[in-house]
């Protein structure tokens, strides 16, 4: 009976308490340093290229086969990246590709914002995977 | 009696104990078995179909053997061959077998039909087991579709009703995917690893650990100290984030709204500790063979150390306010009442095992990561009702802070991973089971390698258990009290997706 | 003729913005009390809450019982003869509160039979758990309104209102007040207000109603909830009794929020209670043995001082 009681205190404390939950897209919850996210192609800060160069491991790997790599062999012998595309419909975000890549060159952003209208706009190609916008600690 | 404590307290004795056990056996079942092993946890023995009737009659009336616990059964293909697995457990001894029978390819049906009879004879638990098409689309007053039950949506139940009382009830698992053994065999081992914690959603890193702990066990392949020291904070830390869902849940059913919310606040809090370890909150995909992927740094162990006193403070106002209301133990007491001698029966294990006051634990008996350097407790109940289960798992949440200060406090240096070759692993052709404790009770996977490839792989969750022994307790309850009794076994869904 | 029926506009406008507020005040403070912030999609901090709630149930098709009819008329008829205020009463006569408890016990029996879903046959096996359930909020809340009665010596509300222009019946009948708000807190519980309905157990436990069936029933249990708040105000607390300066209308309109949110506190305080064992037992161990307590030393003090002359 004693426990009702203060139970019944409790309940009447809540009311002048803050509220824990967050209306989405006004307030914003932090979320940590390693979370998994939406694939990102790192930059080379010197000459702004991106540091992949196409050898096909993380499409090779990944548990879903989401990516696909296609590279292209410049003048000089060089190979380079030429199209890299991410079906975000089938991706599970397992972080596969990030630990297998040898020469670091991706990484996983913070963005979480994956409902489109359309299917079609779930295929990311190279150039928004590159955007800088989506790899800025972002929140949700 | 000496000898049970002393087996149970040293490792190194017990392996020796397990393989006397196992020159008993093949001494006292010579004639009828083909050969016997020991593999990891259980002993194998290999049997043909015509020998089986005698060699469950021995296991089980043997008064040396008293293998008196049934716990599952699944059946599997090895190359061009059909197997089924059988596994029973003598808790007297201390000791559990895999019986390996073949069965035929083209007589499939009756032959697992055949098998089921006769081990119906001896366990009362096999009958779940049983082609029940007609019982179940015949005759019931009630259908609980799966989608009216929360939190467990992987079964219907059919209730045959006595006015207010349950007469009989029925699981139907129909409505479950159920992944057969083909889903592994073209899968590469990294990518293995990533999909098995979809097994249990709510407690990720259990399947992991343990399917990462069968190949160290195969390769014997010693994992660095600072590696079983994270395994050990991510188990523990997901079996608290497990026990305050449970006790979310149950409140959830009872009405308890303040005790709902604070505990949910709380997994909030340990959740948040997992993701900034691992990068997710449900399937972490973060332990490796020989270690783990990542290393924990100083700045995530202070974190961990503030929070500690604030976890325990919070949920020990969580268990007042949900043990000292008189309401709520009048609803729990003497409901889903679960004696010692049924729960040992139906093989249930880990914390409903424990309510019902059988002191078993596998970080204490078997020592799979190194748990030996902490000291707790392992709490027990009393009669096995509601009211005890719930109470175990409290008491388990402190236990468990318990071990990750003491974690926290002597962590090692070193090397967290052995980097292995995945690419380029030969096995020899054997087999290996291996198991770990997860917060529903005992995770096991069997697996068998030949050469650079899994042959077979048998995964059991400890869920499919308390779902049979459901069958037994909701006979002689009322209506209103059914969701109470499934949601205080713990069920996880996902586990019951592979049978 | 005309008067009486701007009388019933004004009890129908009364009732309604009534239910508008109550379900806007429940729905924000039940959702404040757990933390959180409640319904928020309409803008000013969702006023409009209670109109969407109204459309939403109404979009689906349900189907309507013979009983819901019944129940929709006899939530309205029951307030024929209660006294709102001194003047907003339709009716006056001199059996007002034994008419408005028959209306008020009939509804709540329609309520069961509306809420047993099946058949009608497996309505009937269960009519003595349900006699047990209704029991053990009505024989207590009965024997502290006679002893009331007995106290004032009318079975007229209005009469009961007048005669406590003194001090209030809960200072004479301290006991009785407990008892009659605890069997209301009762039924507020089982009734639910703030989550699901709990009348109908055993084959039809959590079986709700859709369309406007469901309308009809929220609309009737909130009404049961009005009329058994006012019958305490009148009984206990003075009624419309102006306090100095302080017109009687406001006086009760403060009462009956107090009263109204402090039982919504008690509900989220106390966790689910549907199991009708613990019901039975806190009926017949607590509420009807301090009740007829109470009722046994009012008689006792009626016929003292009434029959034998003796105070």
């Amino acid at each position: 009976m004693l426990r009702l009681i203060k139970n019944f205190f409790i309940v009447f404390g809540n009311i002048f308490r803050k509220p824990r939950t967050v209306i989405y897209p006004k307030e914003k919850i932090i979320i940590p340093d390693e979370s998994r996210g939406v694939l990102h192609l790192k930059l080379d800060l010197d000459s702004l290229e991106v540091i992949c160069n196409g050898c096909g491991l993380c499409s090779a790997i990944c548990p879903q086969g989401c990516i696909k790599v296609k590279k292209r062999i410049e003048d000089k012998g060089r190979e380079v990246l030429d199209e890299f595309c991410l079906d975000l419909s089938k991706c599970i975000f397992c972080g596969n590709c990030v630990e297998f890549c040898k020469m670091g060159a991706i990484d996983m952003s913070y963005k979480y914002q994956h409902a489109e209208y359309d299917k079609k706009n779930l295929r990311l190609e190279k150039i928004e995977l590159i955007k800088p916008s989506s790899t800025i600690r972002d929140f949700w | 009696m000496a000898d049970s404590i002393y087996n149970r307290i040293y490792s190194s004795s017990r392996s020796v104990f397990m393989e006397e056990t196992g020159e008993n056996l093949e001494f006292i079942l010579k004639d009828k078995i083909k050969y016997i092993f020991k593999t990891g946890l259980d002993l194998l023995i290999v049997v043909s179909k015509d020998n089986f009737y005698q060699t469950a009659k021995e296991l089980k009336e043997n008064p040396e053997l008293k293998v008196n616990s049934f716990q599952s059964i699944a059946a599997f293909k090895s190359g061009k061959k059909n197997f089924l697995i059988v596994n029973l457990k003598s808790f007297d001894n201390d000791f559990s077998v895999l019986l390996k029978v073949e069965i035929s390819q083209r007589e499939m049906e009756k032959d697992y039909r055949e098998i089921i009879e006769i081990l119906e004879k001896f366990y009362k638990a096999v009958k779940f087991y049983k082609h029940r098409g007609k019982i179940i689309s015949g005759d019931y007053d009630i259908k609980i579709l799966s989608r009216s039950l929360e939190g467990l949506d992987c079964f219907d139940l059919d209730i045959s009703m006595d006015g207010d009382v349950v007469r009989e009830a029925y699981v139907n698992i129909g409505i479950s995917r159920i992944i057969g053994d083909d889903y592994y065999k073209s899968m590469e081992l990294y990518n293995l690893i990533t999909y098995i914690s979809r097994f249990d959603w709510k407690a990720g890193i259990f399947p992991e650990a343990c399917l990462c702990g069968a190949f160290e066990e195969l390769l014997q392949l010693k994992v660095t100290e600072r590696a079983q020291y994270i395994r050990m904070l991510l188990c523990e830390l997901y079996r608290i984030s497990n026990h305050i869902y449970f006790i979310s849940n149950i409140c959830n059913v009872l009405q308890h709204d303040i005790a709902y919310n604070l505990s949910l606040l709380e997994r909030e809090r340990v959740l948040r500790i997992i993701e900034a370890i691992t990068g997710s909150r449900i399937v972490p995909n973060f332990v490796r063979i020989g270690g783990v992927k990542k290393d924990i740094d100083e700045e995530m162990i202070l974190n961990i150390r503030k929070n500690l006193p604030v976890l325990f403070k919070n949920i020990k106002r969580i268990e007042k306010i949900m043990i000292n209301d008189f309401l709520v133990v009048e609803r729990l007491k003497n409901t889903g009442t679960v004696g010692k001698e049924i729960a040992l029966e139906y093989g249930i294990s880990g914390p409903n095992l424990r309510a019902s006051s059988v002191r078993y634990d596998l970080r204490k008996v078997k020592d799979s990561i190194s748990y030996k350097d902490f000291s707790f407790t392992i709490p027990i109940g009393k009669t096995g009702d509601c009211l005890d289960r719930i109470s175990v798992r409290f008491k388990e949440i402190f236990q468990s802070l318990r071990i990750i200060n003491q974690i926290i406090n002597k962590f090692p240096s070193g090397s967290f991973i052995k980097k292995i070759n995945l690419s380029h692993l030969e096995f020899q052709s054997s087999a290996v089971s291996y198991g770990i404790e997860c917060p529903h009770g005992l995770f096991k996977i069997y697996i068998e390698v030949e050469k650079n490839n899994i042959n077979s792989l048998v995964v059991k969750g400890p869920s499919i258990n308390s779902l049979i022994l459901s069958e037994e307790i909701l006979k002689g309850n009322k209506i209103e009290d059914i969701d109470l009794i499934l949601m205080s076994l713990d069920i996880s869904p996902g586990e019951i997706i592979s049978t | 003729m005309l008067f009486i029926l701007k009388k019933m506009f004004y009890i129908l406008a009364l009732l309604l913005v009534n239910l508008y507020v109550c379900e806007y005040v429940n729905n924000k403070l039940t959702a404040r009390m757990e933390l959180r912030r409640g319904y928020r999609i309409t803008r000013a901090k969702g006023v409009g809450f209670p109109l969407v709630r109204f459309f939403k149930y109404l979009s689906r098709s349900g189907r309507i019982n013979i009983w819901t009819f019944f129940i929709f008329l006899l939530s309205l008829l029951m307030w024929s003869a209660v006294p709102i205020t001194a003047n907003l009463v339709l009716i006056e006569m001199d059996y007002s509160l034994l008419i408005a408890v028959t209306f008020y016990i009939g509804l709540i029996i329609m309520l069961f039979f509306n809420l047993s879903r099946t058949s009608y046959s497996a309505a009937f096996s269960e009519t003595s758990k349900k006699v047990l359930i209704l029991l053990s909020f009505l024989i207590p809340a009965l024997f502290s309104i006679v002893s009331v009665v007995l106290i004032s010596k009318t079975l007229s509300l209005k009469e009961i209102v007048n005669s406590q222009y003194q001090y209030w019946n809960i200072i004479l009948q301290p006991l009785g007040f407990i008892t009659f708000f605890i069997s209301l807190f009762l039924q507020f519980k089982l009734l639910g207000i703030s989550g699901k309905s709990y009348l109908s157990t055993g084959i039809n436990i959590g079986k709700e109603g859709t369309g406007l069936g469901k309308i009809v029933e929220r609309f009737s249990i909130y009404m049961i909830v009005f009329f058994l708040i006012i019958i305490l105000n009148i009984l206990y607390l003075g009624g419309w009794q102006g306090i100095y300066l302080i017109r009687g209308e406001i006086i009760l309109a403060i009462k009956f929020y107090f009263i109204f949110v402090i039982l919504l506190l008690m509900d989220k305080a106390v966790g689910r209670i549907d199991s009708y064992n613990l019901l039975v037992r806190i009926n017949w161990k607590f509420l009807i043995p301090v009740s007829l307590v109470n009722f046994i030393v009012t008689f006792g003090f009626f016929m003292a001082r009434d029959v034998y002359n003796l105070i």
